[in-house]
């Protein structure tokens, strides 16, 4: 029977190619599945190219950022609620893709590759954030017409508070949302706290310090360098605003002394340089509830001397990005380490069942001693430079940088954190603005601290 | 009510699946056991060796290409065949062979214990029998099976009653009238086909619950033609269970093939692009889906011996006339599938590789041709896999069937509340798409699983059928349901080219699943061959 084995495995064959192909096609449906459900033709999900199966997003008080109600997505009534919040609540129609409603679309409209698109309810899953409306306001305002963005955290458990970004826009405002979508209103669908990457400037010697501290102990306090108008370092001159003279850490921190951070990083050297900004996440990709943020960078193998001295103190081709920035500051608030921060709390199913909540982890940078140094060092500066009677009865430590950016515009940074154990927050500042405004974005922490101190201490 | 309605479809999305999985898998099971045989058949050469036989043709002689090897014989030098009620010896190349001393010229029957002269060796064939074992037909377990089939019906009927309350009446008028057809059927043919109709009756099922989508009557319409079907099929067993019978019509069949084309070409209409449609007494008929029956029927008129090379012509003829008018009704999907048919008939028919290649190489020189003449046909099958880049044109329908699938998940969204209804022939080209978004992927792989039980089966009856008629129609009836499905399927997954063919059993169209299930009737008599030989065999024992 040789032929009929032959007719056999002709037939097996046809049969293995069939099987082949609905396993390729298994394959595909579990490899892209997320994807084509999540496509904008899905009429489950939307309706004319508008996101409407999506469950609720509200804020850390309860106050709805967005719905879906009658088949329309509506955003919280208040105009000033919804500019401040529409980069984290996210909008209906994916502009905003870091808000929650598209970077988590997935699981607000209740997708999984078992249920595909199914829900009991035939409801969406709701998003309760971590966000405060009422801080979110009171930074957008601070932050007035000027681009920027405001990002504080509780550096105990990691929840952001506020992620303000500016120039922003009212989704709900038919003829402004047509104008943003135009472009006329200029970038406002980024929210610049998670996709911004900014020139570090002074803030960074906040990195330098830690390395001067953690890698020579005591004797990083009894080091002096020399300062005057700056400093020369291989015949080019490096410019300094003031005239420091001998200078030592404390000092040179406090007031910012860019001869004194930019003679240490050349005594440190670059693989100890590169090993301490590594530390504090430069040169890593960060995500906040999985949204891949802006990068920051601290590159300097290729640098001539000068250079290399400029990186010192934040300039060069130094990049931050706030949600590092705040990590790093949590971690030297909070002794050393920090919860990742994150904005999602918690997901709901349409009967209130909780089917996601929020578990940062903990990430630890560098060692309790250097932090409380460090810390130290922010609470110095604010004392003795800044002005502690500036932030009212908050206790901050912190430290501005000012980065020029081409033209007569300039990137103004404040970071730091509230050291009173009852509003244990860090922030991130950075406003965009025009030369010569250098204190504006500690006025924004300020504005944005106060109110923070008004909701969390009602 | 709206509670409880989400609370039914919520428990029966996770029981249709499970239900449907054990009813398939028992099905397969039943269909692919090995039966008990009461005896078994031995060649017996010079009283010392025993060769072991089973139903089908043997050729014997010298050479090593020979199925059964015996020296001292010319190299080919007879042909055993072993069918349903006789065994007979047919001499090749003026071999000589002797029964009982007599010479025999031609074919010839003989009975077991005669004694076979070839050349020098002395050659007998002898029945053992086994020691009795009832050989029941597992009613019991059948009649099982089936209710198991009937909640899954009730389920879905539900499932579409809380979807479509205004055809409530409709709904009820189908699945009753099915589920009692059902057991009427069974009673009548005794449960002997019972394994092999779960399939069908199973992708019928979900074939009316697309069908619900549309107007009421289209369920009706869908419904009648499957009863059509029916009892087209049942005639036709009458005249398929006997082969030599079935092949005498072969020539009728051909005439009646071509006859339809010939009616295609002169009366069809345009429709989709194709002008594969006719119109009969105010309803649209398309003539290829016949054809199809015509086309197995014929191939297996053509490897009923499939030690001679002479029968083939016909068949080969009748098909490449059949691809050319096709072609030139621009039917491009029908004509890949018969092409594929053809194309496994003759390899399973002739077990030439030589071929294989020689058909392979023609079907590529065949299709280069036709995408000469008609430049869209290529730019429609080389645009394949690149759906989502051409969403809104040319991969329209493909990426809404592929997100429908993906909204599905494993347990679908309930039944009658597909989103994909609303593109243009959901109903036909694109309905598996629909199955998975209702009723989840498993369901769907279930629907697919169904055609690899038929061609599994097909497999099955190569060794098992009394006559290469039956095991070889089986085979075409499959390889041509498999390549169908997998055209819609893999089309509309824009896996292959979108060629617009439909789901066999599922799709709605009168012409479509009456075709359909008339093809069931090929599978059917050769479950009915095995049984037969089975129990008439064992009658045949105890006479003795």
């Amino acid at each position: 029977m040789r032929k009929h084995k032959i007719r056999r495995n002709a037939m097996i064959t046809v049969i293995m190619l069939f099987v082949i192909a609905v396993g390729i096609f298994v394959f595909r449906l579990i490899k892209y599945g997320k994807d084509w459900a999540l496509y904008e033709t899905n009429q489950h999900i939307y309706s004319s190219g508008k996101l409407v199966n999506a469950g609720a997003v509200t804020d850390r008080d309860g106050n709805v950022l967005s719905e879906t109600v009658d088949g329309q997505r509506v955003y919280n009534e208040d105009s000033n609620i919804r500019k401040a919040t529409i980069h984290v609540a996210g909008d209906h129609e994916g502009y905003v893709s870091t808000g929650v409603t598209n970077a988590w679309k997935s699981q607000l409209v209740g997708y999984s590759f078992s249920n595909g698109v199914f829900t009991f309810s035939g409801k969406g899953n709701s998003a309760e954030l971590t966000i405060s409306s009422d801080i979110s306001v009171a930074a957008m305002k601070a932050l007035g017409k000027n681009p920027g963005c405001v990002g504080v955290c509780n550096y105990k458990t990691g929840e952001v508070l506020c992620m303000v970004s500016t120039p922003t826009y009212d989704i709900s405002d038919d003829a402004e949302y047509e104008k943003a979508k135009r472009g006329e209103l200029g970038s406002v669908f980024v929210n610049r706290f998670i996709s911004s990457s900014y020139t570090p400037g002074s803030t960074f010697k906040i990195v330098t310090a830690a390395a001067q501290i953690d890698s020579l102990g005591k004797g990083a306090y009894n080091s002096p360098q020399i300062c005057n108008y700056g400093t020369v370092i291989e015949n080019e001159s490096l410019s300094c605003l003031g005239r420091h003279r001998s200078v030592t850490l404390e000092n040179a921190f406090a007031h910012s002394c860019n001869s004194y951070f930019s003679l240490t990083a050349l005594s440190l050297g670059k693989n100890t340089m590169t090993k301490y900004a590594e530390i504090f996440g430069f040169n890593k990709t960060f995500y906040i509830d999985g949204i891949e943020c802006g990068k920051s960078v601290y590159d300097v193998r290729d640098a001539r001397n000068i250079d290399y001295g400029w990186s010192g103190i934040g300039q060069y081709t130094n990049l931050m990005n706030p949600v590092q920035y705040l990590s790093m500051v949590s971690a030297i608030a909070n002794g050393g380490d920090y919860k990742e921060p994150y904005f999602v709390h918690c997901l709901r199913d349409s009967n209130g069942k909780i089917i996601y909540k929020a578990a940062p982890k903990t990430v630890t940078v560098i060692n309790k001693d250097t932090a409380d140094k460090v810390a130290a060092l922010m609470d110095y500066a604010v004392k003795n430079n800044y002005g502690k009677s500036t932030f009212g009865s908050l206790d901050i430590c912190g430290k501005t940088g000012t980065a020029e950016v081409g033209g007569d515009k300039e990137n103004s940074l404040f970071v730091g954190f509230c050291k009173d154990s009852e509003l244990p927050l860090a922030f991130v500042v950075v406003t965009e603005s025009s030369a010569g405004s250098g204190t504006s974005a500690m006025k924004v922490a300020n504005k944005t601290l106060q109110a923070a101190k008004n909701t969390l201490c009602k | 009510m709206e509670f409880f309605v989400r609370g039914f479809i919520s428990v029966v999305r996770y029981v249709l699946p499970v239900l449907s999985v054990l009813l398939l898998s028992v099905s397969a099971i039943g269909l692919l056991k090995k039966r008990f045989k009461p005896y078994k058949l031995v060649l017996n050469v010079d009283g010392l060796k025993e060769i072991p036989l089973s139903s089908g043709e043997y050729l014997m002689g010298s050479s090593s290409e020979c199925d059964i090897v015996i020296s001292g014989l010319k190299k080919k030098h007879a042909v055993l065949s072993i069918s349903n009620n006789y065994m007979t010896i047919r001499p090749t190349n003026k071999s000589k062979i002797k029964i009982n001393e007599k010479i025999v010229k031609g074919e010839k029957k003989f009975a077991p214990n005669d004694s076979l002269t070839m050349e020098d060796r002395e050659l007998s064939v002898i029945m053992k029998i086994n020691k009795d074992k009832s050989v029941d037909n597992r009613f019991l377990q059948k009649a099982i099976v089936f209710s198991c089939l009937n909640i899954i019906q009730i389920f879905v009927f539900f499932c579409l009653v809380f979807a479509f309350k205004e055809k409530a009446t409709v709904l009820f008028i189908c699945f009753g009238t099915l589920i009692i057809g059902e057991w009427i059927y069974l009673f009548i043919t005794r449960f002997l086909c019972a394994f092999i109709e779960i399939p069908v009756l199973f992708l019928f099922t979900f074939g009316l619950s697309v069908a619900a989508h549309g107007e009421p009557s289209t369920m009706i319409k869908q419904l009648l033609c499957f009863a059509v079907g029916f009892v087209l099929a049942i005639l036709l067993e009458k005249i398929l269970i006997k082969p030599s019978v079935a092949i005498g019509f072969k020539g009728i069949a051909l005439i009646v093939g071509i006859g339809l084309f010939v009616i295609n070409i002169i009366f069809g209409v345009v429709y989709n692009g194709s002008q594969n449609w006719i119109n009969v007494l105010g309803y649209s008929v398309q003539p290829s889906e016949f054809i199809k029956v015509i086309l197995i029927f014929i191939s297996g008129a053509a490897a009923d011996k499939i030690n001679d090379k002479k029968d083939i012509l016909p068949f080969s003829l009748f098909t490449i006339i059949s691809l050319l008018i096709l072609a030139y009704l621009s039917d491009f999907g029908t004509a890949l599938i018969y092409a594929v048919c053809a194309v496994s008939i003759l390899f399973i028919r002739l077990c030439s590789f030589k071929l294989l290649g020689i058909l392979s190489g023609g079907a590529v020189i065949f299709g280069g041709t036709i995408m000469l003449i008609f430049p869209y046909v290529a730019k429609r099958i080389f645009s394949f896999g690149s759906a989502f880049e051409n969403a809104s044109d040319s991969g329209y329908q493909q990426t809404r069937t592929i997100i429908a699938a993906a909204s599905g998940g494993l347990f679908g969204i309930g039944g009658g509340r597909g989103s994909l209804v609303k593109i243009p022939a959901y109903d036909t080209d694109i309905v598996f798409g629909l199955i998975t978004e209702e009723w989840g992927l498993i369901i769907g792989i279930c629907v697919l699983f169904c055609f690899v039980i038929f061609a599994i089966y097909a497999v099955k009856t190569l060794t098992v059928s009394s006559s290469n008629f039956y095991s070889t129609t089986c085979c075409a009836a499959a390889v041509l349901l498999l390549a169908q499905t997998a055209l819609n399927v893999f089309g509309s997954m824009d896996m292959l080219p979108f060629t617009g063919v439909t789901l066999p059993f599922i799709s709605v169209g009168g012409s479509s699943v009456i075709a359909c299930t008339v093809i069931m009737s090929f599978f059917r008599v050769a479950v009915r061959d095995e049984h037969i030989i089975l129990i008439e065999r064992r009658r045949k024992i105890e006479k003795a």
